[in-house]
């Protein structure tokens, strides 16, 4: 009769992507590419927030998109009627993306020799936080209607985002949502988030949320 | 909502080890997830049971320790525990700081060890 033996492992479940991602993000600032992961509720308006990025930002900067839909392409043709190039990864029912699947669309997408890559995460703000895509900067979109109380409901996400972009702000009045309650439930879980209230509808605060992205390109640049 | 891929992450990564350590049998699989992690066990528990039928890891015991969230404050290098129920921002019980904080405990998803015959 064999003997029980305690077997040390020590192994991440997620070591394998994170290995992945961290290899990605090394050679990317190599070729002087950023690479932003955009998370965000489904509705959050996450594509009409990317193409106000793209009205703003410098004209030199090439942006380019991959867009991550469990099972559609409209936002990809939404990128493609304003000329930036997107390629469209299906993840077939998938709630989340991961390292793996970023280097597929980025062979896509580095044809164009874009400076700054964003990717559009599936719609949802539980799995996409635990998975590791390679980017440079995580930045999630919250919108007013979805409430201030958030960061208490799903505190991962939070913790991972150097930018919470807090849009829908136009319609700030017609609810009770608190920017500074939720600006201390989001530092709770992350003291050095740094927050920008935006509206994808009127442009406001856009400006604030392209400058940010041209000085980290900047930095990346050295 | 992921459970499913990471439990069969957690199943061949123990197969391997078990396989590695001559072992006829996985009797138990022990896990340390971050207190941040969203993970719900009774979903690992059911998938697993589900996935692991025929190998021998089927029945094994899936043991979740919970770990704790810790904040390192990089201003005077004290680490402290943080309180997920609080409402109040992390500060560093040493020398106040309130920003310059990292999280070094609380993300985890490690499986710990296996228990094997």
């Amino acid at each position: 009769m064999s003997e029980f033996k305690l077997i040390k492992v020590k192994e991440g479940i997620l070591s394998e992507n994170d290995k992945k991602a961290s290899d990605l993000r090394q050679k990317l600032k190599s070729e002087n590419k950023y690479l932003i992961n955009l998370m965000a509720s489904p509705g959050a308006g996450k594509t009409s927030s990317i193409l106000k990025i793209a009205q703003n930002l410098n004209k030199d900067i090439r942006l380019a998109v991959i867009e991550a839909d469990i099972d559609s392409s409209v936002d990809a043709e939404k990128m493609a009627e304003n000329n930036i190039p997107t390629v469209q990864l299906s993840t077939g029912g998938f709630c989340h993306l991961d390292a793996e699947m970023v280097i597929q669309g980025l062979e896509e997408v580095v044809k164009e020799n874009p400076d700054l890559i964003i990717i559009e995460n599936v719609g949802n703000l539980v799995c996409p936080a635990e998975f590791d895509t390679g980017a440079h900067s995580n930045i999630m979109i919250l919108s007013v209607p979805e409430g201030d109380d958030k960061p208490l409901k799903y505190p991962l996400i939070f913790s991972v985002c150097e930018l919470l972009i807090v849009n829908k702000t136009d319609m700030i009045e017609l609810t009770d949502f608190n920017l500074e309650e939720l600006e201390k439930r989001a530092k709770k879980v992350n003291p050095k988030i740094e927050i920008i209230p935006v509206s994808a509808k009127t442009g406001k605060g856009f400006e604030k949320v392209a400058s940010w992205i041209e000085q980290k390109i900047q930095k990346i640049r050295g | 909502m992921h459970e499913l891929p990471l439990t069969n992450k957690i199943l061949e990564t123990a197969i391997d080890f078990a396989e590695k350590n001559n072992a006829v049998q996985i009797q138990e699989i022990n896990l340390l997830i971050g207190e941040l992690s969203d993970i719900e066990e009774h979903w690992l528990n059911h998938y697993f049971k589900y996935i692991s039928k025929d190998t021998i890891a089927a029945d094994a015991n899936l043991k979740i320790t919970r770990v704790n969230i810790k904040w390192l404050c990089l201003n005077c290098f004290f680490e402290f525990r943080g309180d997920k129920k609080s409402d109040k921002p992390p500060k560093c019980p040493k020398c106040q700081e309130t920003k310059n904080l990292e999280l070094i405990n609380g993300r985890e998803f490690i499986i710990e060890s296996i228990g094997i015959i």
